[in-house]
């Protein structure tokens, strides 16, 4: 059972404020899902999560199991089983796919790493995402396009096993079947892992296939609303602006 | 495989037929070894440098009408000045993958593609702790020659770097095609340099140059560090990606391990 607490959080991006006064707890077997329109903070969120730099947190906390991460690093956070599947996730020339994977799943296990296994459990999540295999040995998201990257991210996570998955935009880029394929591949993980998921989205569609518990509706950095799924249909019919005033 | 060792007072050789090889060793006031290499049937060859301390080396590769060649060297050690001169003769195709692991680097390359139809494919990789400067001058002295030039360095510690790379083609020689891709990452506040120049003076001619001087990106580094690998090694991988040659080689992983990890 682990929890993501995050209490009165005011965060800054070149002096800028996103965040204000931002709270949320995710526990162990919940999914949440973070909406509101652009320029809201929900990539900001997700990322001062992970521990990007270039967010500043003026105030508040974050917390993981009781323990405070502020000043923990990216690494770090990630090997407490923190995961961010990026909206854009960048390429990188010249690391390939296998060794990226090798380095993080080694990085995590240490000395338990097994070649074997890992080699097997990325045969079989490839097929099952309807992977080319041949991107293994690609360098890193190059030449993917939109779809393949998004996958690659959900490759990631099942190979890195997290017990809190943070979702930014994994939607977009999207075609119907693979929207369809990573959808519930994403449920099939929750359900057999019994993890947390903070979903970021614009849109229902999504929803469709990962069933949260939560919808939050987020506005000039903060939370405005919190409901159900009902919420998710009230803003497809009406929109952001009137729901949240 | 044939293999010549350079070590500091002498030259093994453990070649077969397909190479003529002629060691001049220090003969003259500058203490320079010199090598003079015929390459006469498809081959490859593999030079290391074993030398901890100075060396000087004056090398010269003919290869001959047809022949395929493939060189690779691997140098280490603190100072190395070398000079190096590839004549092909016609349909001839060579491939050169260098990795340096040395402190201070003076080095000239002169390529000329003297037969019609020679083709050179030359990656030099360097990490750099100290002051390197790497001039390579390619003529294509023949129509529909090919020169596709890639040369990276990471600079650490005091390390510099300049890259002068010339492409030169002259009036009348048609149909060729010069390429070069210089990049240098900077992982420390020195200056380094690329100066790509083509000497053209043709018109049917494609040409392309590329200069990069730069670090590798925040968000690559945040991307690696979010999957839960340290910032070490990500470096590493990334150092990795960046030298990559064509080749497998457990001691180039040895050295960039060496540094980042």
């Amino acid at each position: 059972m682990h929890t993501l607490k995050i209490e009165n959080l005011t965060v800054s991006v070149e002096d800028k404020i996103i965040l204000k006064d931002f709270n949320l707890t995710i526990k162990s077997g919940e999914t949440h899902a973070i909406m509101g329109p652009n320029g809201t903070g929900k990539s900001t969120l997700s990322k001062v999560i992970m521990g990007d730099t270039d967010y500043k947190i003026e105030n508040g906390s974050i917390y993981f199991d009781d323990q405070l991460i502020n000043d923990m690093t990216v690494d770090e956070r990630a090997r407490l089983g923190i995961f961010l599947g990026l909206q854009l996730p960048p390429s990188i020339d010249g690391v390939t796919n296998a060794d990226f994977l090798r380095s993080a799943r080694f990085s995590k296990e240490g000395k338990d790493f097994k070649m074997m296994q890992f080699i097997k459990e990325l045969n079989t999540t490839t097929e099952e995402l309807k992977m080319d295999k041949n991107m293994i040995h690609r360098s890193v998201n190059l030449g993917f396009s939109g779809g393949e990257r998004k996958k690659n991210e959900i490759l990631q996570m099942y190979m890195l096993k997290p017990n809190t998955v943070i979702l930014d935009e994994i939607d977009s880029g999207l075609d119907v079947d693979s929207l369809k394929i990573v959808g519930k591949q994403v449920s099939k993980y929750k359900k057999d892992n019994n993890c947390s998921i903070l979903l970021i989205t614009h849109y229902q569609r999504l929803l469709d296939y990962i069933k949260p518990d939560y919808i939050h509706i987020i506005k000039d950095g903060k939370i405005v609303k919190t409901g159900t799924i009902e919420l998710v249909k009230e803003i497809e019919k009406e929109g952001y602006e009137k729901i949240t005033g | 495989m044939n293999k010549i060792i350079v070590n500091d007072d002498s030259v093994e050789l453990k070649t077969n037929s397909s190479l003529d090889i002629d060691v001049y060793e220090r003969q003259d006031i500058f203490d320079v070894t010199k090598l003079k290499i015929d390459v006469k049937k498809n081959t490859d060859l593999i030079i290391e440098y074993n030398n901890q301390g100075k060396s000087k080396i004056d090398i010269e590769i003919n290869i001959y009408k047809d022949v395929k060649f493939k060189l690779f060297e691997i140098k280490e050690g603190y100072e190395v000045k070398v000079q190096y001169k590839y004549n092909l003769d016609e349909y001839s195709n060579v491939l050169v993958n260098k990795f340096y692991d040395v402190d201070i680097v003076k080095e000239l390359d002169v390529i000329k593609l003297n037969g019609e139809s020679s083709e050179i494919n030359y990656n030099f990789n360097t990490i750099a702790k100290d002051k390197q400067n790497i001039d390579i001058v390619v003529y294509h002295n023949n129509k529909n020659t090919i020169s596709n030039l890639n040369n990276k360095a990471v600079s650490i510690l005091k390390g510099s770097v300049t890259f002068n790379v010339t492409g030169t083609v002259y009036n009348g020689i048609t149909n060729c095609i010069v390429n070069q891709n210089n990049k240098i990452i900077n992982l420390n506040d020195k200056k380094s340099t690329i100066n790509p120049i083509l000497l053209i003076d043709e018109n049917d001619v494609e040409a392309n140059h590329s200069a990069l001087i730069g670090k590798f990106s925040d968000e690559e580094l945040f991307y690696l560090m979010s999957r839960g690998i340290s910032k070490e090694n990500a470096l590493n991988l990334l150092v990795k990606g960046f030298l990559k040659l064509d080749i497998n080689n457990k001691k180039i992983d040895d050295i960039i391990d060496k540094y980042w990890r």
